[in-house]
């Protein structure tokens, strides 16, 4: 009889387990409790009501439709001063083109005259646009990268904590460091190097005979190829890193769940499989944390992009109706405007990609392993 | 902006001119120049409302903008400079028509001015 109710209450457990629904959420985790993202506040509310937590990544606001519907926001907040600077760089080319019809019929030095005040004006606008949008560059890139100072840490402890130990101090390591080092050559050498090319583009402007849009745009190609560079040497460095790193932390983790096995009297193998539950758990939270990260990192970097092409292509139209009107100063003028803005999202781009492909790499590495 | 009227009042004042340098020279340089003074007039109202419309631009762009008004005044300062400067050389007097274009030249100065002190402080954002 005994037996039997043993059996029965044994079996009631077992379809009770079996038929109650079961997920694991990383939101009940304690693991991030004292985690705050140094991201602006408004990016942080934006980010939570979309229910993108450090916590929790939820998956129904990642698709294709919201994430497009965030973008045309994006560009619908960016958009209105590249509008206004087309239009007062347009008038100043239409009015120039009026002078030239003028000074043509005239055959006098009127022409002349007007395009000197006139490239000036237009080089005060340019200049002045193409300076706001660097220093604005210059600040998101300050913020993304207090930002990654915050986050990796924090990260590559998550990294340890699901058995990669080594994985995450190389992680940690490497990606902080090349952090710094973009920082750094951001700061003290790209931004300088880009007033300069304005500088030049400038000079360039007033005096078209000395043909220094030329040497304006071999530093914006020098410029984008040393960003590509450093971006090839860093994923490199950190993919070379992690083919080496995480087989060695496999090794390890598989030789604890051995140990316990082994070691541990019957319920050795019980053990075992709960530290692989624990694992996972953490690998959960980790991924779902770095997830976060990347999203955190765009929502960071992806406007001040999105502002900058919209001033890219406001010099390329601008330098377009130039061409057509033949107003060649202005034409040099606006091709290096748009040389720096394409200096500047080269900039803001290779460290978003540095950001996004070094979280990406660690997840994909030490996701695939528990 | 009527082009035959345009077309036709500087025929009509060329052929009175030609006709009356031979009698009169001094009339005839009347005739030049109150026929240039009238087609630049006509020439330039008719541009105005392409002036207006791209001054009213600029301030849509930006209300605080001065650009637009010195760049206007530079325009009309360079085509009365140049009028001014090409009936006195019609008369002859070559020196005074360098004083003219010098005149205007120091003009032109002065209106941009404004725009040379935003210039530098362009400049001297980018050097610190």
């Amino acid at each position: 009889m005994k037996t039997a109710v043993r059996i029965i209450i044994s079996l009631l457990v077992i379809v009770s387990v079996a038929v109650i629904p079961y997920r694991a959420y990383a939101q009940d985790s304690s693991i991030l409790d004292g985690y705050i993202p140094a991201v602006p506040e408004e990016i942080d509310k934006e980010l939570s009501d979309m229910g993108i937590t450090p916590e929790k990544v939820d998956t129904d606001s990642l698709t294709v439709d919201k994430v497009i519907k965030n973008i045309t926001e994006m560009l619908k907040n960016s958009i209105s001063s590249p509008l206004k600077l087309l239009v007062s760089l347009l008038s100043v080319i239409m009015l120039c083109s009026i002078a030239n019809v003028f000074a043509e019929s005239a055959g006098g030095n009127v022409g002349t005259v007007f395009s000197v005040v006139s490239v000036l004006a237009c080089s005060t606008i340019t200049v002045t646009a193409a300076s706001d949008a660097l220093t604005a560059a210059s600040k998101t890139l300050e913020s993304g990268s207090v930002f990654l100072a915050s986050f990796i840490p924090a990260f590559a402890g998550m990294v340890a904590a699901s058995g990669h130990v080594s994985s995450a101090a190389m992680f940690n390591s490497v990606v902080m460091g090349g952090s710094q080092i973009f920082m750094q050559l951001a700061s003290k050498v790209l931004v300088p190097v880009s007033m300069s090319v304005m500088g030049i583009s400038l000079a360039g402007g007033v005096c078209p005979d000395l043909r220094l849009c030329s040497l304006a745009e071999a530093v914006k190609k020098t410029v984008i190829w040393i960003l590509g560079l450093i971006i090839t040497v860093f994923v490199a460095l950190l993919a070379m890193q992690s083919f080496v790193t995480v087989p060695a932390d496999n090794v390890g983790i598989k030789a604890a769940r051995f140990t316990v096995s082994n070691s541990v009297p019957f319920i050795g193998g019980a053990v075992s499989d709960s530290l692989s539950v624990m694992y996972g758990g953490v690998g959960l939270i980790r991924n779902n944390f770095g997830v976060f990260g990347i999203l955190a990192g765009g929502a960071l970097i992806l406007p001040s992009i999105i502002s900058v092409l919209c001033y890219k292509l406001t010099f390329s139209l601008a330098a377009a109706a130039s061409e057509l009107f033949g107003i060649n100063s202005l034409t040099g003028l606006l091709r290096c405007a748009e040389g720096v803005s394409s200096i500047i999202v080269a900039m803001l781009v290779s460290f978003l990609m540095m950001a996004v492909i070094s979280i990406s790499i660690m997840i994909f590495m030490a996701g695939g392993t528990v | 902006m009527n082009i035959i009227a345009f077309v036709g009042a500087g025929i009509i004042g060329t052929v009175l001119s030609v006709v009356l340098k031979q009698y009169k020279p001094e009339f005839s340089m009347y005739i030049t120049l109150i026929t240039g003074m009238l087609m630049l007039g006509a020439a330039v109202s008719a541009v105005k409302p392409a002036l207006d419309m791209i001054s009213s631009y600029m301030e849509i762009a930006d209300p605080d903008s001065i650009y637009a008004e010195i760049l206007i005044k530079t325009l009309a300062v360079c085509y009365l400079t140049q009028m001014a400067g090409e009936s006195c050389s019609d008369a002859g007097e070559t020196s005074i028509a360098a004083k003219i274009a010098l005149a205007g030249k120091i003009a032109v100065v002065i209106i941009a001015l404004p725009l040379f002190e935003k210039l530098m402080e362009v400049i001297k954002q980018l050097l610190v």
